[in-house]
């Protein structure tokens, strides 16, 4: 009786969810849920965001045509949540990107590969918010210090590498599950390969599965 | 008045080393304690109260608190975004209306005709329920058998998990507040579920404290707010042994792309502290 449950609802969920991963609603809810879970910045999802804008403008226009028709209410309202859910997972999507662009922008701006992950409206508010930064930290501060601890990014001048540029942890542990019906994952300490199903979320090490996330594991 | 505040001060001073002591109580929580109370037996279980509810906070909570933890940048995900997530998940509904198909860039759903069932996501049908246009079929998992079993199953089991869709409490949760009249035996489903949560927790509660250094901790149907409420600790304590068996690597916190800083870990048999949450 329990295997018939157990079975019975993963089997559908199973389903549903290969059903509704072929939606860019489904896709962009992941995306988020990656984002945000992952201690650095990700990939820019840049066919993604330009289909859901797509999308979401078509709809823009769709339920104002709906509301002049004088279209049943019900129905308008309808659409518009739907609508408006799809904003808010657009919106949460960019806006926790730019969280981590304006906490991270000197890290992300001095390594090619993180800058490469960025979109091209991103690079430009990183650049403008690195040059705030510094306009800031120079008028209220630096300025005012002995010549040899005026750099924005290191404590003196003696300061063999940026020492004063926030990082983000790497070394630290994400929950994943498998995107697919299964996975077998590779960590170097153990012989034994991690095998998860898609009922089992992993604790994991970020480092040994940063470059499967979006493949073979999804954030959560 | 005046001996009044010193108490306080004295009081607050070794609610402040005792705090040290177990580096548990947040600031927060130490100045509360000296301005307002000023015995030291009651500063003391209070402390300790304290320390046993931020260590396991997830112990018998309400929905509301389950997720809402202290620090929102360590809990990640909000109870509402959870919601939301959980929102998208499919359930049954019974039209009592006729209404074209909704072609929503969420996907296409209907049509819809009185007394046909259809399948919708939890967000819509929620929607149209509380404008009384349908009634909400309460997903089969939802059966007091079912969920009967699964308690019994739960109770029984202490190494591992019940299989339960990953979004049980969010979707049950909308379902008791919007369509408690869809729902037969309510009081009895509610109560099961709140058993099955509650047992679920202090499960991972108690498995914790077998936690052990590993660079992976797998646990087989865990659902979407439980991984949010137990990350906090899971996390801090996972990467607080990666810390201790890696200590090179800690020093050298620059190297991101340096993929291989396992094999310096002392080869100790992990396989075997791992079973307790596997399943079986």
């Amino acid at each position: 009786m329990a295997d018939d449950f157990g079975e019975g609802s993963t089997a559908g969920m199973d389903d549903y969810e290969t059903l509704m991963a072929t939606t860019d609603v489904e896709l962009l809810k992941t995306a988020l849920r990656n984002e945000k879970a992952a201690p650095e910045i990700l990939q820019f999802q840049v066919q993604l965001v330009k289909r859901a804008r797509e999308q979401i403008q078509l709809m823009e226009e769709t339920v104002e045509e709906f509301e002049q028709s004088g279209m049943d209410p019900l129905t308008v309202s309808l659409y518009q949540m739907d609508l408006d859910r799809a904003q808010f997972l657009l919106r949460s999507y960019l806006r926790i990107r730019l969280q981590k662009l304006e906490k991270y922008m000197f890290y992300i701006w001095k390594n090619d590969s993180l800058r490469n992950r960025l979109s091209e409206p991103e690079k430009i508010f990183v650049k403008r918010c690195i040059d705030d930064m510094e306009k800031h930290l120079e008028e209220t501060v630096l300025s005012k210090l002995p010549d040899n601890y005026q750099s924005t990014r290191r404590q003196s001048i003696i300061s063999e590498e940026d020492d004063m540029v926030p990082e983000p942890q790497l070394d630290t542990f994400v929950a994943c599950k498998s995107s697919n019906r299964f996975v077998s994952l590779r960590l170097v300490d153990s012989e034994r390969p991690l095998e998860m199903q898609r009922h089992d979320v992993s604790f994991v090490l970020y480092k040994v599965i940063k470059d499967k996330i979006g493949v073979d594991v999804d954030l959560v | 008045m005046f001996s009044a505040t010193r108490a306080n001060l004295e009081n607050d001073n070794r609610t402040f080393l005792l705090s040290v002591f177990t580096g548990i109580i947040s600031r927060h929580q130490r100045h509360k304690i000296g301005f307002h109370s000023l015995k030291l037996t009651s500063n003391h279980s209070k402390s300790c109260k304290n320390k046993t509810k931020s260590l396991f906070s997830f112990r018998s909570l309400s929905l509301s608190e389950m997720a809402g933890q202290s620090d929102p940048h360590i809990s990640l995900f909000s109870p509402q975004e959870i919601e939301f997530m959980a929102e998208d998940e499919l359930v049954e509904i019974v039209p009592n209306i006729r209404m074209d198909p909704l072609n929503f860039i969420s996907g296409d759903f209907g049509p819809f005709f009185p007394q046909i069932p259809a399948k919708v996501p939890l967000w819509l049908a929620v929607a149209l329920k509380k404008r009384g246009k349908c009634t909400i079929r309460p997903p089969q998992w939802m059966s007091i058998e079912n969920l009967t079993h699964v308690l019994e199953g739960e109770r029984e089991d202490q190494g591992a998990f019940q299989a339960v869709p990953f979004h049980y409490i969010e979707i049950s949760r909308l379902l008791f507040d919007h369509a408690r009249d869809d729902i037969p035996d309510i009081y009895m489903v509610r109560s099961l579920i709140e058993d099955i949560r509650d047992v679920r927790l202090h499960k991972v509660e108690t498995n914790l404290e077998k936690f052990s250094a590993t660079s992976a901790v797998k646990i087989s149907h865990l659902s979407a707010m439980e991984v949010n409420v137990v990350r906090p600790f899971v996390v801090r304590s996972l990467q607080a042994f990666y810390k201790h068996d890696n200590p090179v690597v800690m020093a050298d916190l620059d190297s991101a792309s340096d993929r291989q800083p396992q094999v310096r870990q002392p080869q100790v048999p992990r396989n075997a502290q791992r079973q307790p949450l596997k399943r079986r």
